[in-house]
């Protein structure tokens, strides 16, 4: 694949903002709506699904959460035991995260291998804090694997575990960035009252 | 819906809240419109948001025009109408025709089965367009009510439910933000539930309802309160996280005051009130 920034005529270090409206004119420019009375609209369609697969890989490293069904190809490792469980894993490497639940809802055995594929389709899912759980508790179950170990140390170094600290970061950020301004001009009001009362003037009479 | 997903009016530009006043105000008139009067009463914040959101996401044609109505009968206000505000107002109905429902059989609450029974008409009229969504809701909020029967203690499993319905809510059209509308829908769910179960705490224990925390064995002790703060800053975290990865220009300002402060503020006036410390205020 062409490098994503290419794709989208912008330079690397381009803000979010600057990505998004990248994407969303290119997007319009390819939109198989826009050409469907165009003989070239297979290359458009083409040109339109590039532009969205850019857009996703720039925006998933942005964010440092990629979708877990591409590491979890190095899940394909030897599945000991039931047929039941390679189609879990197929599934999973296909992206289809619900269709791999189903079949696990179904499977009676609980052992580690269950509760790692679980905890892998939940995280796909977006939901990271309980999948990260149940790795956790195939890791317990089977302490030398280490498929289990790797997918875990993956986990807890991505934001996955981080989200909750990051927010609380941004909702303090967000809050408090006006209060700086406020104060700031009521202090300079009053300082500037004190000037001119010094000088003999006054800004503001009632202090 | 809880009305929990709201603004922050303060820090927002005129501008920018006349704008959100149009959204609601305009699923308002839809219900009207599409539903008559009564539906008027379902009408809510939550779903409100998910009507700024697809609206930024799909960048649908809009038209504005200024209005009188029976809640605003001296100035006109500004409505504002596209096709996801239509979607949005057959969501609400079908959703909060079977919440009423499930109230009734739960608590025999004698108001919501005569509310049900009046907006019956209407949900016939949603229910033709959206029959899929409509066997999602029901079935969804079936599953909820069997795992509230059965006393089921673990919050993260009747949680998923809920958000699962939200989930169906938001997926307005299946296509390539499918993966990330569905996580964002999830975690808007799950974030919805909790709160809800949270701030019921007490009143749940003095009526013996059902309440996930109770039955987990939490008292109303600072372990609960903790667990509870940690568990909304992940839940809100992977939230905004999605948000982020779609490619939202319009009304941006606006969305973000919701995930970053409007969100918060009913959560966080209840934890002032009760003299309970946290990470999620400011």
């Amino acid at each position: 694949m062409r490098d994503p920034y290419e794709v989208l005529g912008i330079q690397r270090g381009a803000s979010k903002d600057e990505v998004k409206k990248a994407y969303r004119t290119l997007a319009k420019k390819w939109h198989p709506d826009m050409h469907e009375n165009n003989p070239l609209k297979d290359l458009a369609e083409e040109k339109f699904i590039e532009v969205q697969k850019a857009y996703d890989e720039i925006m998933n490293n942005e964010t440092g959460s990629s979708n877990y069904s591409s590491s979890s190809n190095n899940a394909s490792g030897s599945s000991k035991g039931s047929y039941d469980f390679a189609m879990v894993r197929q599934y999973v490497r296909a992206g289809n995260s619900r269709q791999a639940e189903n079949i696990l809802e179904s499977i009676q055995v609980r052992n580690a291998e269950w509760n790692f594929l679980k905890g892998v389709c939940l995280i796909n899912r977006g939901q990271a804090s309980q999948g990260v759980s149940f790795i956790k508790t195939a890791k317990n179950m089977e302490p030398n694997n280490v498929e289990y170990s790797n997918y875990y140390n993956q986990v807890q170094n991505s934001t996955a575990n981080n989200f909750g600290q990051n927010y609380q970061r941004n909702v303090h950020n967000y809050n408090n960035q006006n209060s700086g301004q406020a104060m700031n001009c009521c202090t300079s009001l009053i300082c500037a009252d004190c000037c001119c009362e010094c000088m003999g003037g006054d800004l503001i009479a009632c202090c | 819906m809880f009305g929990y997903v709201n603004i922050n009016k303060m820090e927002l530009k005129f501008r920018e809240y006349y704008r959100y006043k149009g959204y609601y105000c305009g699923l308002c008139m839809s219900l009207k419109k599409n539903y008559g009067n009564l539906s008027r009463l379902t009408l809510n914040y939550d779903i409100t948001f998910l009507v700024l959101l697809l609206s930024s996401l799909y960048e649908v044609s809009e038209t504005a025009h200024k209005s009188r109505c029976i809640a605003h009968p001296t100035s006109k206000q500004i409505i504002i109408e596209n096709d996801i505000i239509d979607y949005a107002a057959a969501m609400n109905i079908l959703l909060s025709y079977y919440n009423l429902v499930d109230d009734w059989e739960d608590e025999k609450s004698v108001l919501s089965k005569a509310f049900s029974i009046l907006i019956k008409g209407d949900v016939k009229k949603a229910s033709r367009n959206y029959d899929e969504k409509l066997l999602v809701i029901k079935s969804q909020l079936q599953k909820i009510n069997e795992l509230e029967q059965n006393k089921c203690d673990d919050v993260d499993m009747i949680s998923n439910e809920f958000g699962k319905l939200m989930e169906e809510l938001i997926l307005y059209k299946y296509d390539h933000f499918e993966t990330c509308l569905r996580k964002i829908g999830m975690q808007l769910g799950k974030y919805i539930y909790i709160l809800d179960a949270y701030l019921d705490y007490k009143e749940d224990l003095k009526k013996k309802s059902y309440n996930p925390f109770i039955l987990a064995g939490f008292d109303f002790d600072e372990k609960l309160h903790n667990y509870v703060d940690d568990k909304l800053s992940n839940i809100l975290g992977e939230f905004a996280t999605e948000v982020d990865k779609l490619p939202l220009i319009r009304d941006k300002n606006i969305i973000e005051n919701i995930i970053y402060s409007g969100i918060l503020i009913k959560y966080n006036k209840y934890r002032e009130e009760m003299n309970i410390k946290g990470n999620l205020n400011w």
